[in-house]
C-alpha cells in the first residue's frame, strides 16, 4: 500500500436494488453500518425525477408506483455496457423507464424533469446514489468525506469498473479502490477469524440478494486474499421467490372463489407485499398466514403457507443455485471437501432450504452467517477503506488480491485470440508476450486488445487498439514485445515495444468501450452540482412556504380571538383579511412562484399585522394612562 | 412485628405476559388510528375532486393518480398490521373505507 489517504474513508456497497455504507471505528475495532435519514441501514438505489424536484433513496422508491416512467433503478445493470449488448436489450423490456442509444452506443436514460426531457447516463444515476450515501455518512460522522472504497460484482469487466469509478468522481468522491463484492465479504469475515488464517484457507462465498445471485471461491493465505473463480445469475433473487408465491395464491384464490384476480394490479400488489412478508416469516417460522381484507370484489382472503410448500414452489430455483455453485467450484479447481468456510451474503441467503441444500452439498460443513448478510459487503469495504486510510491502518494487517474476470489478449493473424493474461489471474499483474509481423515490409503493427473467452477475437469485447510503427523488414523478423499490465484497481494498460528502433507506444484502455472522457466527467460533475443547487433551492422554497403558512395560521388564530378583533379598527381588519386571502392564494399556486415572493410577502404581512397590533397596544397603554391620571 | 416481603414469580410472569399482549394490541390499534387519520385527510381531497367531476369540470389525471397511489400506500400499511379481535374489526372498517 504505497499511498495513504487523509481524512475518514468510508466503504460503500453499491448494489443493484439496495446500497449500504459503513465506516471503520478505530476505538471499537469494528466497522459500523450507517443508517440513513429514515433510520434504515440500507438505502434503495433509486433516483426519481418529478415536476418539482429530484428524489434519491427511500423517497424515490416510495413514489415509484405513481411515477414509474421517471423513477430510475437498476442503473448497475446498465453501467459500463453498450446499448447493443443483448443483456441490455433484454432488460430494457422489463424497465418502465425509457433507455435509448446515445453517443458511442452508450445507453442513456431519458426522463422528464421539471417538465423538460433530460438524458442521463448510468454513471450519472449511480453517482447520485453515491452522493446520497456520502451525505448519509457525512451526517453521521459530522465531517466531510472524500475517500471511499466502492464494491462491484466480481464479474464486472474493465469498463464497468472504470464506469463505477467515474460515477464516484462525478459524486465528488475520491474512489481509492474498487474491490469485488465477494472479496469484501471475505474481508469482513476474514477479519473476525484472522487469528487462525495462518495456513491456507479456501472460502466459498454465496451471495443471493434481491435481484442477483453471485458465487465466488477465494483463498486466504498469510493475510493474502485471492479470488479463484466466480459465477452467477444476474436475474435470480428474492423477487423471483415472491413471484412464485404470488402465482400460487392467485391459483388458490381461483380455486376457492372461482375468480381470477390476475388482471387486477391493485389486488396483485397487495398480494405481493403480503407474500414478501410471509417469505420473511418463513425464514424463522414453519408456517405463515396471509390475511388480506377485501382483496378482490369485497372477498376477504385468508390463507396459510407452510415452509415445505414454499420450498416446493421454488425448488427448481434453489437447485439452479446449487448447480451454479458446482460449476464455480469446477472453475476454481478446488474440491468441495477442501472448502474450509462457506460465507452467506444477501438477504435471501436466510432461507433455511438454501442453507440446508448448501450444507448437504458441502458435506454438512458449518455455514457462516455471523455477519448480517445484508451488510457484510459494506462492512468489508469499510475494512478496506480503513486499511488505505492513514490514521487507522496500523491496527489491521491484511493484503488483498483480486483476479481478472475475463481473459485478456491481442488479436493475431486470422482473427484468432492470443491470450496474454488468462482469466482468474490475480491482479496486479504484468505479462509480456512477443509477437512478430505476419507480412513482409509492414510499416506498422496494429495492436487490438480484446477481453473475453471466445477463440475468435472479433467475437470478444474490443477494449482498444493502436498502431505501432516499425521498420520495414521481412515477415517474422521483427519481434515486438507487447506488455499487458493491470494495476491494483483492475485497470488495464497495454504497451508495445519494438527494440531495434526503440519505438514504443501504450494505451490505457479508454473511451473505445464507452468510458467517459475527462471533459465529460467534468461536465457531469458540473451538472451534479447544479442538481445540488436546485435541490437546495427547492428546500429553501419549501421552508419559505411553510414559514408563511405557519404565520398565516397564527394570524388566523389571533383573528378568531374576539377579544383581539374587537379592538381592531375596521380598516385594519379588512387589510389583514385581504392580506391573508392573498397569502392563501400564493400558497395554493406555489408551483409557479419563486422563493423570494413568499419571503417578501411574509415580511409585508408581518408589517401589516404588527402595525395593527401596535395600535391596539397603544390603545391599551392609552387607557391605562387614562385611568392612572 | 415483622413484615416479610415475598416475590411471587408466577403472578409476576402472568403480569408480564399480560403487559406484552396489551402492548402489541395497543400498538396495532394505535397504528390503525394513525392510518385512519391519514385516510381522513385524503378523503377530503377525494371529495374535493369528486365535486369538481360532478360539476362536469376536468381533473388533471396526474392528480388523480397521485391520490390513488397515496390511498394504495395506506392500504398496504393497513395490510401490514397484524391484529385480532376488536382491532381486527377496526382494520376491516378502515379497509372498507379505503376501497
Amino acid at each position: 500500500m504505497a499511498k495513504k489517504y487523509k481524512g475518514p474513508a468510508i466503504g460503500i456497497d453499491l448494489g443493484t436494488t439496495y446500497s449500504c455504507v459503513a465506516v471503520w471505528h478505530g476505538q471499537n475495532n469494528r466497522a459500523e453500518i450507517i443508517h440513513n435519514d429514515q433510520g434504515n441501514r440500507t438505502t434503495p438505489s433509486f433516483v426519481a425525477f418529478t415536476d418539482s424536484q429530484r428524489l434519491i433513496g427511500d423517497a424515490a422508491k416510495n413514489q415509484a408506483a405513481s411515477n414509474p416512467a421517471n423513477t430510475i433503478f437498476d442503473a448497475k445493470r446498465l453501467i459500463g455496457r453498450k446499448y447493443s449488448d443483448p443483456v441490455i436489450q433484454n432488460d430494457i423490456q422489463l424497465w418502465p423507464f425509457k433507455v435509448v442509444a446515445g453517443k458511442d452506443d452508450k445507453p442513456e436514460i431519458t426522463v422528464k424533469y421539471k417538465g423538460k426531457e433530460k438524458c442521463f447516463c448510468a454513471e450519472e444515476i449511480s453517482s447520485m446514489v453515491l452522493t446520497k450515501m456520502r451525505e448519509i455518512a457525512e451526517k453521521f460522522l459530522g465531517s466531510t468525506v472524500e475517500n471511499a472504497v466502492v464494491t462491484v460484482p466480481a464479474y464486472f469487466n474493465d469498463s464497468q469498473r472504470k464506469a463505477t469509478k467515474d460515477a464516484g468522481a462525478i459524486a465528488g468522491l475520491n474512489v481509492i479502490r474498487i474491490i469485488n463484492e465477494p472479496t469484501a465479504a471475505a474481508l469482513a469475515y476474514g477479519l473476525q477469524k484472522r487469528a487462525n488464517c495462518v495456513e491456507e484457507r479456501n472460502i466459498f462465498i454465496f451471495d443471493l440478494g434481491g435481484g442477483t445471485f453471485d458465487v465466488s471461491v477465494l483463498t486466504i493465505k498469510n493475510n493474502l486474499f485471492d479470488v479463484k473463480a466466480t459465477a452467477g445469475d444476474t436475474h435470480l433473487g428474492g423477487e423471483d421467490f415472491d413471484n412464485r408465491m404470488v402465482d400460487h395464491f392467485v391459483k388458490e384464490f381461483k380455486k376457492k372463489h372461482n375468480k381470477d384476480l390476475s388482471g387486477n394490479p391493485r389486488a396483485l400488489r397487495r398480494l405481493r407485499s403480503a407474500c414478501e412478508r410471509a417469505k420473511r416469516t418463513l425464514s424463522f417460522d414453519t408456517e405463515a398466514t396471509i390475511d388480506i381484507d377485501a382483496l378482490f370484489e369485497g372477498i376477504d382472503f385468508q390463507s396459510a403457507i407452510t415452509r415445505a410448500k414454499f420450498e416446493q414452489l421454488n425448488l427448481d430455483l434453489f437447485e439452479k443455485c446449487i448447480k451454479t455453485v458446482e460449476s464455480c467450484l469446477i472453475d476454481s479447481q478446488i474440491n468441495k471437501i477442501s472448502v474450509d468456510d462457506i460465507v452467506l451474503v444477501g438477504g435471501s441467503s436466510r432461507i433455511p432450504k438454501i442453507q440446508q441444500l448448501l450444507q448437504d452439498f458441502f458435506m454438512w460443513k458449518e455455514l457462516c452467517f455471523s455477519i448480517n448478510p445484508d451488510e457484510a459487503v459494506a462492512y468489508g469495504a469499510a475494512v478496506q477503506a480503513s486499511l488505505l486510510c492513514e490514521d487507522k491502518g496500523s491496527s489491521l494487517n491484511l493484503v488483498l488480491r483480486d483476479v481478472t474476470p475475463l481473459s485478456l489478449g491481442k488479436s493475431i493473424r486470422g482473427d484468432a485470440m492470443s491470450v496474454v493474461i488468462p482469466r482468474n489471474t490475480s491482479v496486479p499483474v504484468k505479462r509480456t508476450k512477443v509477437f512478430v509481423t505476419t507480412k513482409d515490409d509492414k510499416s506498422f503493427m496494429s495492436v487490438k486488445v480484446y477481453e473475453g473467452e471466445r477463440l475468435k477475437a472479433s467475437e470478444n469485447n474490443l477494449l482498444g487498439k493502436f498502431n505501432l510503427s516499425i521498420p520495414p523488414a521481412p515477415r517474422g523478423d521483427i519481434p515486438v514485445k507487447v506488455c499487458f499490465c493491470i494495476d491494483v484497481d483492475g485497470i488495464l494498460n497495454v504497451s508495445a515495444n519494438e527494440e531495434t528502433s526503440g519505438n514504443e507506444k501504450d494505451i490505457s484502455i479508454t473511451s473505445e468501450k464507452g468510458r467517459l472522457s475527462t471533459a465529460e466527467i467534468e461536465r457531469m460533475i458540473q451538472e451534479a452540482e447544479n442538481f445540488k443547487v436546485e435541490d437546495m433551492k427547492f428546500m429553501k422554497k419549501v421552508k419559505a412556504v411553510n414559514d408563511l403558512d405557519d404565520y398565516l395560521y397564527n394570524m388566523r388564530k389571533v383573528m378568531k380571538d374576539d377579544s383581539v378583533t374587537s379592538m381592531l379598527k375596521p380598516i385594519d381588519k379588512m387589510k389583514i383579511n385581504s392580506a391573508m386571502m392573498k397569502g392563501k392564494q400564493l400558497i395554493d399556486s406555489k408551483q409557479d412562484q419563486e422563493t423570494f415572493t413568499f419571503v417578501d410577502f411574509q415580511k409585508e404581512l408581518e408589517n401589516i399585522f404588527e402595525s395593527a397590533m401596535k395600535k391596539i397596544n397603544r390603545g391599551y397603554s392609552d387607557e391605562e394612562s387614562d385611568s392612572d391620571s | 412485628s415483622k413484615l416479610v416481603l415475598m416475590e411471587d414469580p408466577i403472578s409476576k410472569e402472568k403480569r408480564y405476559l399480560e403487559m406484552r399482549k396489551n402492548v402489541t394490541m395497543e400498538k396495532a390499534s394505535k397504528s390503525i388510528s394513525e392510518i385512519s387519520l391519514d385516510v381522513d385527510r385524503l378523503a377530503g381531497q377525494v371529495s374535493a375532486l369528486e365535486t369538481i367531476i360532478n360539476k362536469g369540470g376536468k381533473v388533471v389525471e396526474a392528480d388523480l393518480l397521485k391520490l390513488i397511489e397515496k390511498l394504495m400506500n395506506q392500504l398496504l400499511r393497513l395490510d401490514g398490521v397484524i391484529a385480532d379481535g376488536d382491532v381486527k374489526l377496526q382494520r376491516k372498517i378502515q379497509v372498507n373505507v379505503l376501497l
